[in-house]
Parts: structure tokens; C-alpha cells; sequence
């Protein structure tokens, strides 16, 4: 009986013990990087304050909320803006899986906006294969959004079981000392809710203010990611990812916000009691500004894409 | 000696799994509360009792964006006496809670995003209680 305890608690001491500091973010370079033969270095010069990341973890869901502008305004769903799966095989480092991971999710996120399940079983199937790479398939229940997606009847419950998951392996690879998977994940995601509302303004007949000004604030997510990605940049592709942020940044020159004062008041919707502050921001892109950044998150996206 | 610290091992490991479990279920159970609106994050919080005042609190930040009707709907684990108040952050000023001025907590809290950028989500225990809470923030496109 003692040697069945004693081998009960070497175990639960092996699974405590694998956890390692979350704020460990460089320990793993090696596994990123893989067996990618043109990596350099994988030393980090800092640890990214655990504080900036979780910042940056915050708004990983912004491109759902992209393409619920998309569909608000009326935009018509394209399947071309949507990475091709097969490209999948292709990734054979977890730096190339952790970004298309990330981009993969986000045309998740516009597929199940706008109910296309068909697609979503295709998008799930590699998902399923990058996070098996990456070992973090655990935190999808593919069984279970395979029935979803074969319901046209629980799209709301699609929604919220693919977004949950993809929060919850966020929060597992923080803190379990992959914060750079995480990242990855994070600016793949990014590019890919960019990519698509940038090709929609690029294809619109006429001008979209709205989705125009959500592209046009995205500036501050930007600075954030090329901080976030400057703390890796000495470590193999990192560098590359990092100047490439940083080209996109500059597409951003010419943007401008400004905040007027408006009147607060209440309204009830949906229910509950919501409160409309009185700060209200305007931001501007000009019309070449726009085509920076059309191109250069096209030409960023596809960069990724084709690693 | 070793089979009291084994014991102790056991136990911890599935307290933390039966935990997890737990969170997991009421974050399920809460999304359920969101009427309309589409899950974006839940944010778990676990706090011990305190006197302090203000009483300890989790803080997250969270990105919004103009033009986004936001709700940050709370749920109380069972088991504990805290009731979790949210509170809504520009900077340093409160924007919304889910604490009435007359002293009532609501289930929600909803904002109306007039400006882009990074806000901040306070939780606490009302009155410094010990609670456990789940804060799911959802959103619902303006049109």
C-alpha cells in the first residue's frame, strides 16, 4: 500500500513540478524554432513583462469582433480571404505552426460569424493537426465541434466553444513557460482579422468609415505587438517577424485620433443597463495611408503564410 | 511520515483538478447569462477574505473598440459568501459597475465603446468577503 502511495505522489509531484515559472517565456526557443535550418541564435536579450503580455492576451479576440463589423455592415462573406489549408503540411517548425495557428483561428472566428460550417469542419481539421504539433490539442473538443458544426441550429455554441478553447490554451501556454507560442499565436491571429477587413476595403465599391476607422486603431495594437515581438527579435525568425511588425507600423504614418467631449448618458439594451461615457475618439486614415496598409499587412499576411 | 505526505500529495492533486473542474462549469454556466451578445473572455477570480480597505481585487485588461457595445456579466461560485462586483476602468476613471448606489449588485454591467483603446476590469468581493466569480465579457455590434 505505501509503495502504491509513494508512486501516486512521485507522479503528482512530477506533474506539479513540470509546471514551470509562467514568467520563463525564453526557456523554449529551441522547441520554436525547431529543426528550421537558418536559425542563427536563440538567445533572448529580456523576458517580456508578464504585465505586456497579458495586455496583449486581451485582444486576442478582436478579429471575431472584426468580422462582426464585417457582417454588421453589411459585408458579403469570401472564402478567397481565408488562408488555404493545405498549406498546413508545410509548417515543420512550431514558429510556422504557432502563426498559422493563430491565423487559421481568426478565419475561424470570420467563418462561424457568418455560419459557414462547411468550411469550419475543413479550417478545424488543420487546426487540429497544427495543435497536435504544438502539443496543446487538449483544449479542443473536435468531437464535440464537429457535432456543433454539423447543426446549423448551434452556431452561438460553436462560437463560444472555438473562442474558449483558444483562450484557454493561451492561458495554458502562459503559464507553462511558452509565452512565445502564445505571441505567435497572438500576431497570427492579428494579421489574419487585418487581412480580411483590409481585402474588404480594397474590394469595396465605396468607402466603408467604419471598418476604416476600427483599421485606423488599430495603430496602438500594432506599437503593442512590435514591443511585444522586439523582446524575441534576437532569437531567429523572431528578428524577421519583428522588423516586419515594424514596417507595418510604419504603413500607420499619417493616422491621427482625436477625442471630443460628448454627453454621457444610460441606455437599457439587451436588458441590462449600459453606460455611454462622454469621451468620444475620431481617428482618420487618408486615403494613401489606407493603401500602406493594405498592402503592407497583405504583404506581411502572406509572408506568413508562405514560411 | 511518507504516507502522510503522499496523502497530502493526492489530495492536492485532485482539490486542483476538481477546482479546475468547478471554474470550468461555472464559466459554462455563466456564458449562458449573456443574452444576445458573443463570448469573447471569461475572467476567473478567487479571493481570500480581507478587512482591508478597498478589499483586494483581480485586474485585467481588455481591448475595445468604438462603435462595440460591451457586458461584463459576473456569477458567484456556490460555497462562497462573496458576491463579485466588476467595475469598468478608462484609465483611472470608473466608467460602469455592476454595484448600484443604493448598495444592490446586479448580474451585468454594460458599456457602450465610444472610444478605441485598452480599458481596465476590476473585480472584487463586496465587503471584503472570501468569494470565488467568473466575469464573462461578451459584446454586441451597434446596428
Amino acid at each position: 500500500m505505501e509503495k502504491i502511495l509513494i508512486v501516486l505522489a512521485a507522479f503528482a509531484l512530477v506533474l506539479f513540478g513540470c509546471k514551470s515559472d509562467p514568467n520563463k517565456g525564453s526557456e523554449n526557443f529551441d522547441d520554436i524554432l525547431g529543426d528550421d535550418v537558418n536559425v542563427e541564435s536563440s538567445e533572448v536579450t529580456e523576458e517580456m513583462p508578464t504585465e505586456a503580455l497579458q495586455v496583449l492576451q486581451n485582444i486576442s479576440s478582436s478579429p471575431v469582433e472584426m468580422a462582426a463589423l464585417l457582417q454588421a455592415s453589411g459585408v458579403e462573406f469570401s472564402e478567397r480571404y481565408i488562408a488555404e489549408i493545405q498549406d498546413v503540411d508545410r509548417y515543420n517548425t512550431d514558429f510556422k505552426r504557432a502563426l498559422n495557428l493563430g491565423i487559421l483561428g481568426a478565419d475561424l472566428g470570420y467563418l462561424n460569424m457568418y455560419k459557414k460550417t462547411g468550411p469550419v469542419m475543413n479550417n478545424m481539421q488543420a487546426i487540429r493537426k497544427l495543435s497536435e504539433e504544438l502539443r496543446v490539442q487538449q483544449f479542443f473538443d473536435f468531437q464535440t465541434i464537429k457535432r456543433l458544426a454539423t447543426n446549423n441550429e448551434n452556431i452561438d455554441s460553436l462560437m463560444y466553444i472555438t473562442l474558449q478553447s483558444f483562450n484557454n490554451m493561451d492561458t495554458y501556454l502562459q503559464q507553462n513557460g511558452r509565452s512565445e507560442v502564445s505571441a505567435l499565436i497572438l500576431c497570427g491571429t492579428w494579421i489574419e482579422g487585418m487581412y480580411i477587413a483590409t481585402q474588404v476595403i480594397k474590394d469595396a465599391p465605396e468607402k466603408n468609415p467604419e471598418i476604416e476607422e476600427r483599421i485606423g486603431d488599430q495603430k496602438g495594437i500594432v506599437e503593442n505587438l512590435t514591443v511585444m515581438l522586439s523582446y524575441y527579435k534576437n532569437a531567429g525568425q523572431f528578428a524577421n517577424l519583428h522588423k516586419q511588425f515594424e514596417d507595418l507600423l510604419e504603413s500607420y504614418d499619417g493616422v491621427t485620433t482625436t477625442i471630443t467631449q460628448g454627453e454621457p448618458e444610460q441606455r437599457e439594451i439587451d436588458g441590462i443597463m449600459v453606460v455611454i461615457p462622454n469621451e468620444v475618439s475620431n481617428t482618420v486614415v487618408p486615403d494613401e495611408t489606407m493603401e500602406n496598409i493594405i498592402n503592407t499587412v497583405k504583404n506581411v499576411r502572406n509572408n506568413l503564410i508562405q514560411l | 511520515m511518507r504516507k502522510a505526505i503522499a496523502l497530502l500529495f493526492i489530495a492536492l492533486f485532485f482539490l486542483a483538478g476538481n477546482a479546475f473542474a468547478q471554474s470550468d462549469e461555472l464559466v459554462n454556466t455563466c456564458a449562458l447569462n449573456i443574452g444576445n451578445a458573443t463570448y469573447m473572455k471569461d475572467f476567473k477570480v478567487k479571493l481570500q477574505q480581507s478587512s482591508v480597505k478597498p478589499p483586494p481585487s483581480s485586474k485585467f485588461s481588455v481591448l475595445m473598440n468604438k462603435g462595440t457595445i460591451y457586458k461584463l456579466n459576473t456569477c458567484n461560485a456556490d460555497g462562497y459568501e462573496g458576491q463579485a462586483i466588476v467595475e469598468l476602468y478608462d484609465g483611472n476613471k470608473k466608467i460602469t459597475s455592476n454595484l448600484q448606489p443604493d448598495g444592490s449588485v446586479k448580474d451585468a454591467a454594460g458599456f457602450f465603446c465610444q472610444k478605441s483603446g485598452v480599458y481596465k476590469v476590476d473585480v472584487y468581493f463586496k465587503d471584503g468577503k472570501e468569494g470565488a466569480a467568473v466575469v464573462i465579457l461578451s459584446f454586441m455590434q451597434n446596428k
